[in-house]
């Protein structure tokens, strides 16, 4: 009887003998592109060289996402003001009465204040991200200089994903908010301001079906 | 008394760019432990998630300490 359908990427397992039937793994949306070699993206798909606190020996981090680039557009025109504003002090009343050497100093700690800012608001775009693995969601959150916080769920808890996107520049730039809700221990998590919400939003489908047909396999870790 | 007149004539002696440079000193004093905070913030984010570009935000870091060092100790010399 000739074969009705086959899928792509099938398997035979590896410890082979007797009638099992192969390992069926269905691709995802990213299975398809390349890995990202930029470190300052904020849409990393399978990246190389990170690793994050409580990855397990066998995790792969599959995805990972930061803020758009844009949201970092205000500090940046402030620092660009900043840095600029030194050049009108002549016209500044009573600047000119300063001695040389406080206007040095004054100088001096306006660009170090601007360089602490620069600083600050570089650190908090980077290292807040959403990480999605072969098997959990982990949402890593910097609130201020020493506190931060470390979220993860399993792929299998997630029970309801959502994305929003707004306005006219989540609609040029492909902006958008997600919002996950899980059966885990920290109910939702949301994520604002991510790239391509509708491909993180299939691709995470995607991966809690991979998961669940895992489950039904005997496979899960 | 000899003592209140001496502190009166101390008082007397303050010129107001003294001040402004205690502020100053006091105001860089503090940034100073903001400074070497935000390097132990680089090490607790890189521990937290370590990329491609780890070293060079220690080392920005670091400069951003040197720097803040440097202007204090400028502050203190010529003001």
């Amino acid at each position: 009887m000739p074969d009705v359908f086959v899928a792509d990427g099938v398997k035979e397992p590896a410890s082979g003998g007797g009638e099992r039937e192969p390992i069926i793994r269905h691709e995802t949306v990213l299975d398809r592109e390349k890995p990202t070699v930029n470190p300052l993206a904020s849409f990393v798909i399978r990246p190389r060289t990170m690793r994050f606190e409580t990855q397990q020996q066998e995790e792969h981090i599959l995805l990972l996402l930061r803020q758009h680039p844009i949201v970092n557009v205000p500090w940046m025109v402030i620092t660009i003001l900043w840095a600029g504003f030194p050049t009108i002090l002549p016209l500044v009343p009573g600047w000119s009465f300063l001695p040389p050497n406080f206007q040095a100093v004054g100088l001096l700690v306006w660009y170090l204040l601007a360089f602490g800012y620069v600083l600050e608001n570089f650190l908090n775009w980077y290292f807040n991200v959403f990480i999605v693995t072969d098997e959990r969601i982990i949402d890593i959150d910097f609130y201020s200089l020493l506190y931060k916080k470390l979220s993860s769920a399993k792929l299998v808890q997630m029970e309801d994903v959502t994305f929003t996107q707004t306005g006219i520049l989540g609609a040029i730039l492909d902006i958008g908010a997600i919002s996950i809700q899980t059966a885990g221990e920290r109910r939702e998590f949301e994520i604002a301001n991510i790239p391509q919400p509708r491909k993180v939003v299939l691709f995470l489908n995607e991966m809690v079906g991979q998961e669940e047909e895992e489950a039904i396999e005997g496979r899960v870790r | 008394m000899p003592g209140l007149e001496d502190v009166f004539q101390f008082m007397l002696s303050i010129d107001v760019f003294d001040i402004i440079k205690l502020m100053v000193v006091l105001g860089l004093g503090f940034y100073l432990v903001f400074a070497v905070i935000v390097v132990r913030q680089v090490e607790l984010m890189k521990r937290t998630l370590n990329g491609a570009i780890d070293v060079p935000l220690k080392i920005l870091a670091l400069v951003h300490l040197g720097v803040a060092f440097l202007v204090f100790g400028l502050a203190i010399a010529i003001l």
